[in-house]
């Protein structure tokens, strides 16, 4: 398909609000745990971190590790979180009967990187997906009171 | 269905879809001949190499998780953790077979990524595959360049130069690691396998022209007026 037709059609769409800037780092947070407790991430075998960079690391089928970075200006936190949830989820669907073999993990960067834009650019970026948001921006983290000087509760609350 | 394949079922809990999936392949590997390869022995070892070279990965992964995420105050001591795990995920990788009775060696290359795909599409005679081998040891036996042991000073803004001689060994051991795949059509082809097996260089770059061909309008558009 030619990109020319798919440019002009695009700047013919009436200008869209961004979101409001400004969004409080805790709120972020919020939305995030619960998002993603919404999608199934639980803490018996995730954890959701803060990195420089977002990643995901899948450790085992049972140990599911992504990161995600907050910025008070933007909502990348929770679109980064969702990227690397798509990856993650990509990773614990491989047959069981693949694990601690060559073919227990992803099967190329192209499908691994569909499954996170999946849900980023078609769940997170969709209409569909804002009411969730104000919701999920109110609610308590995953894990309400975190001790930071303790590794375990940092879960789903470190940053 | 045997009672090791039962208990196995009973031992990883899983959604109905993905039992009846279970299920299908565990009666699949109860009839001959697949039967009959998964209890030779040459497949035994070779599962159990690849079992632990996939939980040395696994442990990459968790040292790199904890240097990204927990990030200690110095650096060296985990550069000193971390790098004897990647020595010996690589001698696992070209050891040869550990049994008496045999003397042949896997026809691995130095990717955990698609061990079994590359050595099955790409590994040559052995003889190439064990040049290849030799060629890339020797290679990674080399001292790190000199620069790259200068003090610790404060990196400036501009430190391109700095990390330069660490470049440019690394471009080394690509090229290296892409001539070992005689039968590429191109160098970067082999490279490309690595993170999309079969995906040739020529096809990437007819996507992306043709992606070029729809951005440059829009960034003629988006570049303010002279």
């Amino acid at each position: 398909m030619a990109c020319g037709p798919l440019i002009a059609d695009v700047g013919r769409q009436p200008e869209r609000h961004a979101v409001p800037v400004g969004i409080p780092i805790e709120a972020q947070r919020a939305a995030v745990g619960a998002t993603l407790r919404r999608l199934g991430v639980s803490e018996d075998s995730w954890r959701v971190d803060v990195s420089a960079h977002p990643f995901s690391e899948a450790v085992s089928r049972r140990d599911t590790r992504v990161t995600t970075r907050y910025e008070s200006e933007s909502l990348e936190s929770l679109l980064g979180a969702l990227h690397e949830f798509g990856h993650a989820l990509y990773e614990r669907q491989i047959a069981p009967e693949l694990e601690r073999t060559n073919l227990g993990q992803g099967t190329s960067m192209t499908i691994h990187e569909s499954q996170s834009k999946l849900w980023e650019n078609h769940v997170a970026y969709n209409r569909a997906f804002a009411p969730v948001l104000p919701r999920s921006l109110v609610v308590a983290p995953l894990r309400s009171s975190p001790t930071p000087s303790t590794p375990s509760s940092r879960r789903f609350a470190r940053h | 269905m045997t009672s090791a394949a039962v208990s196995h079922l009973l031992d990883h809990p899983l959604s109905p879809r993905a039992r009846r999936r279970s299920c299908a392949l565990a009666l699949f590997t109860q009839t001959s001949p697949t039967r009959r390869v998964l209890r030779m022995p040459a497949m035994a070892e070779l599962r159990a190499r690849l079992a632990e070279l996939a939980d040395l990965s696994a442990l990459g992964g968790l040292a790199g998780w904890d240097q990204r995420v927990m990030m200690p105050p110095r650096a060296r001591p985990r550069a000193r953790t971390s790098s004897p795990r990647s020595t010996v995920s690589r001698t696992s990788l070209r050891a040869p077979r550990r049994s008496a009775s045999g003397s042949r060696s896997w026809k691995a290359v130095s990717s955990t990524r698609s061990t079994a795909t590359s050595s099955a599409s790409h590994g040559g005679t052995s003889s190439a595959s064990a040049a290849c081998r030799q060629t890339l040891s020797a290679s990674e036996r080399r001292p790190p360049p000199r620069d790259r042991r200068r003090g610790r000073q404060r990196a400036p803004n501009a430190d391109f130069a700095a990390f330069a001689p660490a470049l440019a060994r690394n471009v080394e051991l690509a090229r290296a690691y892409a001539a070992c795949f005689k039968d590429a059509a191109r160098p970067y082809d082999a490279l490309l396998y690595d993170f999309d097996y079969g995906v040739a260089t020529e096809r990437v770059e007819a996507t992306f022209a043709r992606l070029a061909d729809g951005l440059r309008p829009a960034d003629r558009r988006c570049r303010p007026a002279a």
